[in-house]
């Protein structure tokens, strides 16, 4: 197989294994696209050989350029058994879904209750996926699908950081699930050969960047470049609902150009104007132009390659007439006729579309932690907390990254956490604990080194700071960490030629782009310990395969400050000398920085890319500036204070600074205005980065949200990352928090805590449902005794009682009639009223049991009248007694009975019988002489 | 002169045969090369031989005009079947090339005299080329891994449907011809006697054994989109094979005549 091979289809079996035959296609296409199954048809002769056994649930396999490309599931057969052209339009025509639609075979199954959903907790979205795909095959469904990730990683062997609570609606198919998943990030694939079919998962997407490689042009491989444009769907004028009511949030420069088109979002799950802002704003974005859509057609004889030279998700450069644009390829359509090689149709999304999807990813996302959150009755919060404790030892917090779970942090610091790591640490969210690398960073001038920048690449971290040496190697101002181990890299930087001694280099930016790592900041050499290059001003990078280095700083004196990558370009700060500008400028991949716009007014400390614009945060006048790509002008009317750090979130923009005009050194752009984030931080903030909704901060201030913290704190907008947050922080001490807290009386809508074992999850409860709640359950324990609750309206009680509120000295007394009070007589009567009625007092005896109930015999007792008294010492056995006695064995004709008077004579302690009212009336005096009257 | 037959008729004993356009010619190719906007000139696509037509002149003429009409129909009758038909011609070194053909015209009469007819035969042959009717048919005992030799292709045309015979005992079997990089790949194990016959049938391509089985699912193919290519001429094939014992693979084919 090569990969000149002309295209070949397949006939595999409904058995997805038996190769039935080769088509002879006259012609056919294939249709790839990102995350859907896609789909393809083929026309084959009639009277073909293949034509008399196609049927439904087959496979039809694509081979093109040496390897199997996709293929679909014959899901439509259509003959064309005569038309105009007779013998000539007699053709089949089959076609269906690619091969992702597999996963349509099977779908969320019951788990065996009522229940409408399955719930998942803590998995990763993969290890939910194996789940559900485990139990299908258990269901002998989807037996020919296998998958390359597991629970912890995905295809490329890169590790899931997510952790998911969802609940997916019983029967919803797999192929939805994969849908679903994909608008998080995701990447799915299905790889389709006769027998495997292997599904694949991309954390970080399928594909590569290969825009400096693959180039689309017209004049050399293009044979059509279209584009379209949808107006239809655009609003610009949103008003939001959420819990409290309704805000307005609407696009100027769209209601001017496209006039006002309005739309009501309806997000009752928000429980903040602000929050609800966040949302309002991105819809905005998404929904206030035009949508386009760009696809180019070429004939694959010539190159790129289709396949071979590109694929899905990867991206390319396109060039109309010498404008060149980055795209991500998102279809792929190749045509054959009787050609060797296809048309190929190429989907594109620019840069700025595919920004548009990850705000709708995160949109989606947000809008999900809110619905489970309103499900769940958990709460949206507003909460600063320290990170790291107390006995921090920190100057100064510099750069914070976040990379899956861990949040890495470059500074001037000694300790953060109780972990002793100078320079640079790391923080694991999942559980609240510090990673330090002993002595980190130390140099020759100080012991403690400081690390001031970092920059992710992938599963890499690079950082850049002022060190010579890092956990014992030598490294100058520049490491990698990569797979546990830290290592230098090119040989490190310097202010001064080495000699033996070190002069710090301070990096102050990273970047990657392709092979090169691209460094600025305050040095003067790089490579120092591998062939040292000069690069006087500060601005050089790395060329990791080649292993050498270049000075992009140039002749003219100049700083250089933060780097920014935006739309495929590389961007700088730099201030010139002699005279002092202030200058943002684009790279021009060579040697050549060109400044864009006109010069600020005084130093520029960030960049961040924000859609389409650049944003700049400074000294300078106004404090934030974006840049359009014709002008910078002021953002969000600016600040009278400085911005250090800018990061963004769906169309929000927080920044962080020295400032109190828009908040306390931080503050969020969102639809339009600034929104602080309560009483935000007491000092100067230098670093932010977003964990989702978390902001986690740092600088030199003490105080976040008026607590005490020490220059690194995080600000939860999320009830559950509060309680991850609480439930790792070991300084947290919920006992001394509850006792210090002000008391209040209680009111039915207040709320408390509590710990659900189900769901694993923290959840809020009011005083009313405790106290319904606890009615319930009451209920269940004891008869309410107002109502006839027990069979034929007698009322029943099943423990001891006692009536009267003087309780018994004894536990004799049980079901004792008491004294009201004492010092009154135990009056207790019953009353009867009504001709033919009586009160009575009755004593009912049987033998045997009360299921199985006997006949009483002669002398059995069916009633004690009794009497007894306190001697001074006791209470003393009964002294007197009247019996009601049986006088011969009852049957249903015989109940004799005799009454009994039982007396203690003085001086005696022994009750003696005196009276005896025989069955035939006759008394009998036992104590003295018998006599019948 | 060629003599020509059609459905074993020959043609010469229903008049007198010209040619008009004759097998010397050689079939068209379709396809064109490929424009791509704001570049000069085109890319190249290589083309594929297109259906042939090819026209005869015949003049009948006979004794009277009821004897004419009785020949005419003798003529319409072989020109007017719906199926292919065997073309045949006898070239002057008496060698005979066969083509399938339809008659597809309508004879396009033109009366020279009231006994005497002239018209234009025309035939289409959908499989553009001529075959010899010798069959080349060359067996090769696979005794070394590689097993390399020349197998000649007499034609003037390239060969892309030859039938190729595996003979048991072979395993994993590859087939590569040397000259134009084709290579054809049987996986799996043929063992002895068990034969396995790889052909077109109706254009579609088959693969079966002795006992009826459809094993298409262990041939792959790299090269071209026909499964295995023989050029004009000699062709070196080389055959790697994991038994290598006394197995057997033969290619047959009669030789393709543009």
């Amino acid at each position: 197989m090569t990969n000149t091979d002309w295209n070949e289809w397949r006939l595999i079996d409904s058995d997805l294994v038996t190769v039935l035959g080769i088509f002879p296609a006259s012609e056919s296409h294939l249709y790839l696209a990102l995350n859907e199954p896609g789909a393809g048809e083929l026309k084959i002769p009639l009277l073909s050989e293949a034509a008399g056994v196609v049927a439904s649930g087959q496979f039809a396999q694509c081979s093109y350029r040496g390897a199997v490309r996709g293929g679909f599931f014959i899901e439509n057969i259509s003959k064309g058994q005569a038309d105009a052209s007779e013998g000539a339009g007699q053709w089949v025509s089959i076609s269906g879904r690619g091969a992702l639609s597999l996963l349509d075979d099977a779908m969320v199954w019951d788990d065996g209750t009522s229940a409408s959903t399955r719930n998942f907790t803590d998995m990763t979205r993969a290890e939910i996926l194996i789940t559900l795909i485990d139990e299908a095959q258990a269901r002998d469904a989807l037996v020919n699908l296998s998958y390359d990730f597991s629970a912890t990683l995905d295809s490329d062997g890169h590790a899931w950081t997510d952790s998911e609570t969802l609940k997916l609606t019983v029967g919803t198919s797999l192929l939805d699930v994969v849908r679903q998943f994909a608008r998080t990030g995701i990447d799915f694939d299905i790889q389709p050969d006769a027998g495997a079919f292997v599904l694949s998962a991309y954390k970080l997407g399928k594909g590569t960047d290969k825009s400096e490689s693959v180039y689309l042009r017209t004049g050399e491989n293009c044979e059509e470049v279209t584009s379209d444009e949808h107006g239809d769907k655009i609003k610009n004028a949103l008003r939001v609902a959420y819990k409290d009511g309704y805000i307005t949030v609407a696009d100027g420069a769209s209601i001017t150009a496209r006039r006002r088109r309005e739309k009501l979002l309806d997000l009752k799950m928000a429980q903040t104007s602000s929050s609800a802002t966040t949302i309002g704003a991105a819809e905005v974005e998404l929904s206030k132009d035009p949508k386009k859509s760009i696809s180019v057609k070429i004939y694959d004889g010539i190159g790129a390659r289709a396949f071979i030279d590109y694929d899905l998700g990867d991206y390319i450069m396109l060039d109309v007439q010498g404008v060149e644009t980055r795209y991500r390829i998102y279809g792929i359509q190749p045509d054959w006729t009787a050609q060797q090689f296809s048309k190929v149709i190429v989907e594109l999304n620019s840069i700025l579309y595919e920004n548009d999807i990850q705000m709708a990813k995160d949109i989606d996302w947000l809008m999900d932690q809110w619905n489970t959150a309103n499900d769940a009755n958990l709460l949206e919060v507003s909460f600063w907390a320290a990170v790291g404790g107390q006995d921090s030892d920190i100057t100064a917090i510099h750069d914070i990254v976040i990379m899956g779970n861990i949040i890495w942090i470059a500074g001037e610091f000694k300790k953060i956490g109780g972990i002793f790591s100078s320079g640079i640490i790391s923080y694991d969210i999942t559980n609240g604990k510090f990673t330090g690398y002993g002595f980190a960073l130390r140099t020759a001038w100080s012991v403690f080194g400081i690390g001031y920048c970092l920059y992710i690449d992938g599963a890499d971290l690079y950082l850049g700071g002022l060190f010579d040496d890092l956990n014992g190697d030598t490294m100058w101002g520049l490491a990698k960490y990569s797979g546990g181990v830290w290592s230098e890299v090119g040989g490190g930087v310097s202010w001064e030629p080495i000699d033996g001694d070190f002069y710090g280099g301070k990096p102050y930016s990273i970047l990657k782009q392709d092979d090169w790592l691209y460094i600025t900041g305050a040095f003067q050499y790089v490579g120092v310990h591998i062939g040292s290059v000069d690069s006087p001003f500060g601005a050089a990078r790395y060329d990791l395969i080649g292993e050498v280095w270049e000075d992009l700083g140039g002749v003219i004196a100049k700083r250089f400050g933060a780097l920014l990558k935006h739309g495929g370009d590389i961007y700088a700060i730099y201030t010139t000398f002699s005279p002092t500008t202030y200058y943002v400028a684009h790279f021009d991949g060579g040697t050549t920085w060109t400044p864009i716009g006109d010069p600020f007014d005084d130093e520029i400390y960030c960049l961040a890319s924000y859609g389409d614009d650049i944003l700049v945060g400074g000294k300078f006048t106004g404090g934030i500036a974006k840049w359009d790509g014709a002008t910078w002008e002021t953002f969000g009317g600016g600040t009278t204070g400085e911005v250090r750090d800018i990061t963004i979130f769906l169309t929000d923009v927080y920044i962080v600074g020295l400032f109190s005009d828009l908040g306390n050194n931080i503050s969020k752009y969102s639809g339009g205005a600034w929104f602080t984030l309560t009483t935000g931080l007491n000092a100067q903030t230098n670093a932010i980065a977003l964990f989702d909704t978390d902001v986690y901060v740092g600088g030199l201030f003490t105080t976040a949200g008026d607590k005490p913290v020490k220059q690194l704190a995080v600000y939860f907008n999320n009830f559950e990352s509060l309680v991850d947050y609480l439930d790792n922080d070991s300084s947290f001490d919920m006992g001394a928090a509850i006792h210090n807290a002000p008391a209040s009386a209680i009111s039915d809508a207040d709320e408390m805590g509590f710990w659900e074992d189900v769901t694993n999850a923290l959840r809020k409860i009011t005083w009313a449902n405790i106290k319904a709640t606890l009615k319930i359950y009451f209920d269940t324990l004891f008869v309410h005794l107002s109502g006839d609750e027990t069979i034929a309206g007698v009322k029943s009680f099943s423990n001891k009682i006692n009536i009267g509120a003087i309780t018994p000295p004894s536990a004799g007394g049980d079901g004792s009639v008491n004294q009201a009070a004492e010092g009154l007589s135990a009056g207790n009567t019953a009353w009867t009223f009504g001709s033919g009625f009586a009160s009575f007092l009755t004593g009912i005896f049987a033998r045997g049991t009360k299921a199985s109930p006997s006949a009483a015999l002669t002398n059995d007792i069916m009633l004690k009248l009794r009497g007894r008294a306190h001697d001074d010492a006791t209470y003393g056995n009964t002294s007197v007694e009247i019996r009601f006695v049986a006088d011969q064995d009852h049957t249903l004709s015989a109940h004799g009975t005799r009454i009994e008077m039982w007396v203690t004579p003085n001086g005696s302690t022994t009750l003696t019988k005196a009276i005896t009212i025989e069955n035939d009336g006759h008394v009998n005096i036992d104590g003295g002489n018998a006599s019948t009257y | 002169m060629s003599s020509w037959k059609f459905r074993g008729v020959a043609l010469d004993t229903l008049g007198i045969v010209t040619l008009v356009s004759d097998s010397l010619m050689m079939p068209q190719k379709r396809s064109d090369n490929v424009t791509i906007p704001f570049r000069d000139g085109r890319v190249f696509v290589q083309k594929m031989f297109e259906q042939r037509s090819m026209s005869l002149g015949l003049e009948v003429s006979e004794a009277s005009i009821s004897a004419l009409e009785s020949k005419m129909d003798t003529v319409k009758a072989l020109f007017g079947g719906r199926s292919l038909g065997a073309l045949e011609q006898t070239l002057e070194d008496l060698s005979v090339r066969t083509a399938l053909a339809e008659y597809t015209g309508d004879l396009n009469l033109t009366r020279v005299t009231p006994v005497s007819v002239r018209m234009v035969l025309e035939f289409i042959m959908p499989d553009p080329f001529f075959r010899g009717d010798t069959l080349v048919s060359d067996e090769q005992v696979i005794d070394a891994s590689p097993k390399t030799y020349t197998l000649t292709n007499t034609g003037t045309a390239v060969e892309r449907n030859a039938k190729i015979i595996l003979t048991g005992p072979l395993e994993n079997t590859v087939i590569t011809n040397l000259i134009n990089g084709c290579v054809l790949t049987y996986t799996g194990s043929i063992s002895s006697p068990r034969v396995v016959t790889i052909e077109s049938v109706n254009g579609q391509y088959v693969a079966t054994n002795d006992l009826g089985a459809n094993v298409i699912g262990n041939v792959t193919h790299s090269g071209d989109a026909a499964l295995f290519v023989l050029d004009s001429g000699p062709n070196d094939l080389s055959v790697a094979d994991a038994t290598h014992t006394t197995g057997t693979v033969t290619v047959e084919f009669y030789p393709p005549y543009l």
